[in-house]
């Protein structure tokens, strides 16, 4: 599904990590490693926002070759994230619906699950850590992505909307067969995520352990 | 504590302000001021007459209530525009931290470390005026020299005054602007949030901006009169208008960095991406294009109005480069200008526009996604 092609991060000259030739299967994945051992700048270079040396590809759909193709089929949630604060909840959405190209109808369902309907119309100024972390969440699920990458997902969230978010993950995955990088430092609970498998980060490699 | 806080106020605002306003500052105290007082004319000025004219400048401000009046009204914009940052910066949730251990000291204590925060934002208008005050005093002007002392030193204490008694408030939560509410039922495509930014955030910056270009559209047209070829006298106005717009095209990049992180994971191509945030221009510039339209007919602002995107996008494309730097950025822009200058004086202008938009586009799908300023 996910296959890194000599890939290499650096800042600065310093590198960060390396990968040289790793295909990920189908799956869920939760990526553990301490803290600045590069799961975030991972995450980034697979969404296509941050450069690195080498290649990375869903499938036959190269990032560097095919940016726009790629791009429709990898989303990205993440760990802080900050919006527009004149934006309503509501406008943020449409704008992602029609970069992702979202079936309509598909963000009123997501907005209704998430339990945000009562604010969804309230500029993004006036929202919460936790309401943005769930607008970002609502996010990277719009369109038909392959794969969903979540940083940090489980922060400032509740234990209802967490419900949520491993229900959702479980349908897709089972259901439209959507892969899914999560990276956290809570636990994640793998017997609410089913065939959840781990990847680590250390040395600035990736190790799979499954 | 006390020291810690000092450290910590100094580095959020003073460093803060002066980083932020770099642009502003260069312009206003570089660019106008050294300007007017030791630039040497060509023609037939005599070096006295240079010298007179340059000291006239200086005494008047001593000596005039008039210009005297002007600067004071400066000073009082200056301050009023350091109030803004701090009041701005004091509510962002990284600052949050200072209204449970800065406000545990004693209020005379807060009262002075503020006091000291505005003295050092203050030093750029310092400068200018010991320099005016020791020209009044050898020339007897004592009365006028210590009252703008004392005016600046005025201001100094009721901006702290004003910073006490907000941060010792507790927070409140603030009403959406007037944007908000008047634009909640329009559309807002992705590419022109950034204008929106600027109509919610960004007013004063703008309005200065506004105020900049129309003060360089005057003095081009003062200086330049004799000029008879008009099309040069003309692009080189579009040039210092884009060279006004330098602060917000600066202040667009982190806008986009901030608020638009999520951007490049879009399914856009590079070139939608290049050209569609200049559509924010055409907002940011509508009184100038429609200046030119109105004056002096559709083809020739056609042909401005070219030039001046082509310049900014090519700026734009220069931010890339350096990671975002305000003074590598300003260091460029003012190299491009100093080169659109010489183009347009050898009758050269209209060619600025492929060769902008080549390098800009050459620049941008280089260097797109290599700024990396994201954490780890």
């Amino acid at each position: 599904m996910l296959h890194f092609n000599q890939f290499e991060k650096s800042y600065f000259d310093h590198l960060v990590l390396k990968i040289d030739n790793i295909k990920l299967p189908e799956g869920i994945f939760w990526i553990k490693g301490n803290n600045g051992s590069g799961k975030s700048t991972l995450l980034k270079a697979i969404a296509g926002i941050l450069s690195f040396q080498g290649d990375i590809a869903i499938g036959t759909v190269y990032l560097k070759n095919h940016g726009v193709a790629y791009r429709k089929l990898v989303n990205f949630a993440a760990a802080e994230p900050l919006f527009p604060e004149f934006l309503t909840g509501l406008e943020m959405v449409d704008i992602f619906a029609k970069a992702k190209d979202a079936i309509t109808g598909q963000e009123e369902s997501l907005i209704n699950e998430m339990g945000m309907k009562p604010y969804i119309h309230h500029p993004l100024g006036s929202y919460s850590s936790g309401m943005l972390k769930k607008l970002s969440l609502v996010l990277a699920f719009l369109g038909k992505p392959k794969l969903i990458l979540l940083d940090e997902p489980l922060n400032t969230i509740d234990i209802e909307s967490l419900a949520t978010l491993y229900h959702w993950i479980n349908e897709k995955y089972q259901n439209e067969k959507i892969s899914f990088l999560l990276s956290s430092h809570q636990p994640l609970d793998a017997l609410k995520l089913p065939g959840l498998k781990q990847v680590y980060i250390e040395d600035k490699e990736i190790k799979l352990n499954f | 504590m006390f020291l810690l806080s000092n450290t910590a106020l100094r580095k959020i605002f003073v460093d803060g302000f002066y980083r932020t306003h770099a642009g502003m500052l260069v312009f206003v105290f570089v660019m106008l001021i050294s300007y007017c007082l030791f630039i040497n004319t060509l023609g037939t000025v005599m070096p006295d007459q240079i010298d007179f004219w340059q000291f006239f400048f200086t005494i008047s401000l001593v000596s005039n209530p008039l210009i005297m009046a002007f600067y004071l009204i400066a000073s009082a914009l200056y301050a009023y525009k350091s109030l803004k940052y701090l009041l701005n910066q004091l509510i962002l949730p990284q600052q949050e931290f200072l209204y449970y251990s800065f406000t545990s000291t004693s209020k005379k204590q807060q009262f002075f470390y503020w006091c000291v925060v505005l003295a050092h934002i203050f030093i750029p208008v310092w400068c200018y005026t010991l320099y005016a005050i020791m020209i009044g005093i050898v020339f007897g002007y004592y009365l006028i020299s210590i009252g703008i002392l004392f005016f600046q030193l005025l201001l100094i204490i009721a901006g702290a005054y004003i910073i006490l008694k907000k941060s010792n408030r507790l927070i409140e939560s603030s009403k959406p602007n007037w944007l908000i509410r008047v634009s909640r039922k329009w559309n807002k495509p992705v590419f022109l949030l950034y204008s929106f930014q600027v109509f919610n955030q960004f007013k004063l910056a703008y309005l200065l901006t506004k105020l900049l270009s129309w003060i360089l559209i005057s003095s081009i047209f003062m200086l330049f009169s004799d000029i008879e070829d008009n099309a040069r006298l003309l692009m080189l106005i579009t040039s210092c208008i884009v060279l006004a717009h330098v602060v917000l095209i600066y202040q667009e990049r982190i806008f986009n960095d901030r608020y638009l992180s999520f951007l490049p994971n879009f399914p856009f191509s590079k070139p939608k991406v290049f050209f569609s945030f200049c559509l924010n221009y055409l907002i940011l510039l509508l009184p100038e294009i429609c200046w030119m339209a109105t004056r002096f007919g559709l083809i020739t602002s056609f042909e401005l109005a070219a030039l001046a995107f082509s310049a900014i996008l090519l700026f734009r494309s220069l931010l890339l480069l350096n990671g975002g730097q305000v003074k590598g950025f300003l260091i460029g822009v003012f190299g491009l200008f100093f080169l659109f200058y010489l183009f347009i004086m050898f009758g050269l202008g209209l060619m600025l526009i492929p060769i902008n938009l080549v390098m800009a586009w050459a620049v941008f799908k280089r260097n797109y996604l290599n700024d990396n300023s994201f954490g780890i």
